[in-house]
């Protein structure tokens, strides 16, 4: 972590840590039993509550969750980056009357809540785009926009002299932009860029709202089904979770590869 | 509104005193921290909220809604404050807790007196963006049954169906105003405490 914060400890630290570690060891570790305790006494271990869990056609629900969560994300996310490539370009353009809507576009979108948008657009035009799109035009308005500030930070991190060359060789600006901007960018900012995939995999759960059948609403009908809900939530959560921290090491990892390269691109 | 502030307190003392633990010499404590951030980052609010609203009642524990909103909330939004303190913890020169500690102060002296105040200064900017993201978030706490702003477009539309566009934007609008109010007291924080180096 950041060891430079205290010094190495000597022996009357180190014990003295050990007793603190040892106390809040057993705090916590109260609380949790506590807690456990507390689930145990009001049923939330009986058999019946965690039995569907069991039963293959409620794993197949929750399968198909899954899937339509995945699906979702997938849609959003892959419509969000291309727009996000779009928005970032206009609003580092030269023409001002391509650089100020897009602005406008990226503010607006940053700045209201994604649940607002998706109800919005459901309520709106529900007829012709179902609840699946507006779910994904909602992800994708939202984390295209903040991606582009992304991308765009990503642009303007890359050092001025690869521009600078390009134009020297002729490109044109779309050229530069498309061929030598843009790949550095999105390549230094690759970790950011799956952070917010994350943030887009778990805005998926606002679906709810308007009744798409995602992960979260299917644990919202298999607990109105069963009163489990302490049980579902757990098992809905440590799916998410999974997923989430597969994406979130496979970032981690990205950044480390690319520091190293960062310094000589 | 009440929400936000309250939840926004909580958060940033829970945040803080996560951060703390994370960064201090207690192996345990450290560890349950970090699990603690992990776990929520990677949750869906809504997740948390069924839990907090739905479930604690299942096992006898009677809230007002509004205190298990508020909870919710401040506990999602803890684990955020907490990574943006540590990393402002990690901004700090390496030098001035060196100095910190050559002239004798303690682990929590140093950390309270030298290192924190500089720490927090230098985070108002991410700081924003986390309760920028909280006042977003108290959206999702209408859906659970608290009124609020999105609530009003929901049974405004219900009453005037033609006035979707006005009710979207005018909403939106107040977000927006709300965002820019917290940008510029951040911005005004940064411009009179930051630290220059």
């Amino acid at each position: 972590m950041n060891p430079l914060l205290y010094d190495t400890p000597g022996p009357a630290t180190r014990r003295r840590q050990r007793r603190l570690g040892a106390a809040s060891l057993l705090l916590l570790s109260g609380a949790l039993t506590a807690a456990i305790l507390r689930l145990a006494d009001n049923g939330q271990f009986d058999e019946q509550m965690w039995q569907p869990f069991t039963d293959p056609d409620i794993l197949n629900g929750i399968g198909q969750g899954l899937l339509a969560t995945l699906k979702a994300a997938a849609a959003g996310i892959a419509l969000a980056l291309v727009l996000a490539i779009l928005l970032a370009a206009a609003r580092l353009s030269s023409h001002r009357l391509v650089r100020i809507p897009a602005t406008a576009v990226i503010e607006f979108f940053r700045a209201i809540p994604l649940l607002l948008l998706i109800l919005f657009l459901f309520l709106g035009f529900a007829d012709v785009i179902g609840q699946f799109g507006a779910l994904v035009i909602a992800l994708a308005l939202f984390n295209g926009s903040v991606l582009a500030e992304v991308i765009r930070a990503g642009i303007l991190a890359v050092p001025r002299g690869q521009g600078e060359a390009a134009s020297a060789l002729g490109l044109r600006k779309h050229q530069i932009t498309a061929l030598i901007l843009l790949p550095q960018a999105v390549r230094s900012m690759l970790p950011s860029i799956i952070n917010q995939c994350v943030v887009a995999l778990k805005d998926t759960a606002l679906g709810f709202v308007i009744a798409y059948e995602d992960l979260v609403r299917t644990g919202q009908l298999i607990y109105t089904g069963y009163h489990n809900i302490l049980p579902t939530a757990f098992v809905i959560g440590a799916l998410y979770i999974a997923m989430n921290t597969a994406l979130s090491t496979l970032a981690t990892r990205m950044h480390d590869r690319s520091l190293p390269t960062t310094n000589g691109a | 509104m009440r929400l936000l502030a309250i939840s926004a307190l909580c958060a940033t003392a829970l945040g803080a005193i996560l951060a703390i633990m994370r960064v201090g010499p207690i192996g345990v404590l450290s560890g349950t921290a970090a699990r603690y951030v992990d776990i929520v980052r990677n949750t869906p609010l809504v997740l948390l909220f069924v839990v907090i609203c739905y479930g604690l009642p299942e096992v006898g524990v009677e809230l007002s809604f509004f205190t298990r909103a508020a909870t919710a909330l401040s506990l999602y939004t803890a684990a955020f404050v907490c990574e943006v303190l540590r990393s402002g913890i990690n901004t700090v020169h390496l030098g001035q807790a060196e100095a910190a500690r050559a002239i004798g102060l303690t682990f929590t002296q140093s950390l309270r007196l030298v290192i924190l105040p500089q720490a927090v200064r230098s985070v108002f900017g991410p700081l924003a963006s986390v309760f920028i993201a909280l006042l977003k978030n108290t959206a999702v706490a209408e859906v659970f049954g608290i009124t609020e702003a999105t609530f009003q477009l929901d049974s405004l539309i219900r009453d005037y169906p033609d006035g979707l566009y006005a009710a979207f934007f005018g909403i939106a609008a107040g977000y927006i105003l709300l965002g820019f109010a917290i940008s510029a007291v951040a911005r005004l924080l940064e411009n009179r405490w930051a630290v220059r180096r």
